[in-house]
């Protein structure tokens, strides 16, 4: 990895929307704002600390899967990634690049889901730790699908949608937002596959706000593991970097 | 120096870009010339690493395009066709940005980033976000890359397009001054005429003509250029090319003129032109 290009496409592609693009960043919050917001009406309050972990867990979902559209603009319309597949960098340092700056450009939502996880005491000293290796393990594997993804993608209109579609799809359908054991024990293993599953079962069994047994918890920290060194590894090997 | 041996590109769709391209060229600026669809494009995304050639050899400074492409790209520097600024970003990031990719450190890239900038006339507006400045400026973001790469090799598609003739101008001068090789594809035959110490005319992913401009014209000294009468058409204009000493036939009548680059154009694009 190469450390000063990580560092200046962070500023180039993150820092530069936060301080030129701040609706960006407003709209990036607003979608899981709403959830949690209606979660809070719906269930008169009972599910809102789900809604604050479940937030988390979307902002950082959604910033792997929204590279879809920036990916493919990037290398369709503003040629960055032929400019930038001439050069001394691989895939591997691109995806770290645009993860990390994608993360910059959301650390006001994560800021916000952390605040708001201290004050309803979701958040403590003994799961901060645990909590962020989780989140970060989400980041890193939905980023390499959308990488590996994108790079598949043949025009430009399709890459936002496609974006959208994911992300609404699997932050929606999996207990993101709902207490997983809301689904049948048969279907834990099958939504295991999606990582905002496994990140999720894991999330609300270290906050407590579902009884899980260890076996669990390791059960679903390994698999999302797995699937961030296999889906990187799959992306950086199997996406189109230099074209055919 | 820039060597292709039986070069061919055939896309997944049919289309033969390149056909079994053979050339060797080893002046400071080389000029890819050819009408849209030549391979010029395609010629310059291979040599930059960016795709890959169906068959033949390609190399760089004796560095084979498919099989060393990481010393490949480190001696190039490549200027996408087309290649647009990301609106949030200032100049000054992109430079950075780019320059850190290219194996320079941070600080290193600042530095020659500002210098670059002053340069190509961006010192200015160095911290705006690059979608409030002018088309030309924006263009001058990829020059000032160019530029600062200080690379052996700096392989422009179309670096002008869209620029008024001011900036034009402008661009040409950094283009003089830069000390690295460049390989240079355009549709302006002034700018090649300007730029220019060797001309590879493409037709139909097929090279049709090279050398220098005054070797390539020289062929055709004795003869001049005949507006509306002839065996070329194009649109509506047609045109020939007779002897200069058969030129005081046509005079009165037609438009007559000597030959330029335009022409070598036309004449080696053959038929094609009247499609």
């Amino acid at each position: 990895m190469r450390s000063s290009f990580l560092l200046a496409f962070t500023i180039f592609y993150g820092w530069s929307s936060i301080r030129r693009g701040f609706v960006y960043v407003l709209t990036y919050l607003s979608i899981p704002l709403a959830e949690l917001f209606l979660i809070y009406i719906i269930t008169r309050g009972d599910f809102v600390k789900f809604a604050i972990v479940g937030g988390l867990i979307s902002v950082m979902a959604n910033n792997g899967f929204s590279l879809i559209g920036d990916l493919v603009f990037l290398r369709l319309e503003s040629r960055l990634q032929d400019l930038l597949v001439a050069t001394s960098i691989g895939p591997s340092d691109y995806i770290m690049g645009l993860m990390l700056a994608n993360l910059l450009y959301s650390s006001p939502g994560v800021i916000l889901y952390i605040m708001l996880a201290v004050i309803y005491h979701v958040l403590t000293l003994t799961n901060f730790i645990p909590l962020l290796i989780d989140v970060t393990l989400l980041l890193f594997s939905t980023s390499s699908i959308g990488f590996f993804l994108a790079s598949l993608v043949p025009h430009t209109r399709y890459g936002w949608g496609l974006a959208g579609l994911l992300s609404s799809i699997l932050t929606i359908i999996p207990p993101v937002f709902y207490p997983y054991t809301f689904l049948p024990k048969s279907l834990y293993i099958p939504l295991l596959i999606l990582p905002t599953t496994a990140s999720a079962i894991f999330s609300q069994g270290i906050t407590n706000l579902v009884n899980t047994s260890v076996e669990m918890l390791v059960v679903s920290f390994l698999v999302l593991l797995l699937e961030s060194i296999l889906f990187f590894f799959l992306s950086v090997r199997f996406s189109r970097w230099r074209e055919r | 120096m820039l060597e292709t041996i039986n070069l061919t590109k055939i896309y997944r769709d049919g289309t033969i870009a390149l056909d079994n391209l053979t050339f060797i060229a080893n002046s400071r600026i080389v000029t890819l010339l050819g009408r849209n669809g030549a391979g010029k494009t395609t010629l310059t995304r291979i040599l930059s690493t960016q795709l890959l050639p169906t068959s033949g050899i390609a190399r760089i400074e004796g560095f084979d395009v498919v099989k060393d492409a990481k010393k490949v790209r480190k001696i190039i520097a490549s200027i996408p066709q087309e290649a647009k600024s990301i609106g949030i970003a200032s100049p000054m990031e992109h430079l950075v940005m780019y320059l850190t990719a290219r194996g320079l450190s941070f600080k290193e890239a600042t530095e020659i980033s500002r210098s670059a900038l002053k340069e190509v006339g961006l010192w200015e507006v160095k911290d705006k976000p690059s979608d409030e400045l002018s088309g030309g400026m924006k263009r001058k973001i990829f020059v000032a890359m160019a530029l600062a790469s200080n690379a052996e090799l700096v392989l422009l598609d179309e670096p002008t397009t869209g620029l008024d003739p001011y900036s034009r101008l402008e661009v040409w001068s950094v283009l003089k001054s830069i000390k690295s090789k460049i390989l240079l594809t355009t549709h302006y035959m002034e700018e090649a005429e300007e730029l220019s110490d060797e001309v590879i005319l493409l037709h139909k992913g097929k090279l049709i003509a090279k050398g220098s401009i005054k070797e390539l014209l020289a062929k055709f000294d004795n003869k001049v250029r005949v507006e509306g009468i002839g065996e070329y058409k194009i649109g509506r204009l047609r045109i020939s090319y007779v002897d200069r000493n058969e030129a005081s036939d046509y005079v009165g009548k037609y438009v007559i003129k000597p030959i330029t680059l335009e022409d070598l154009f036309i004449i080696y694009g053959g038929e094609s032109l009247e499609e």
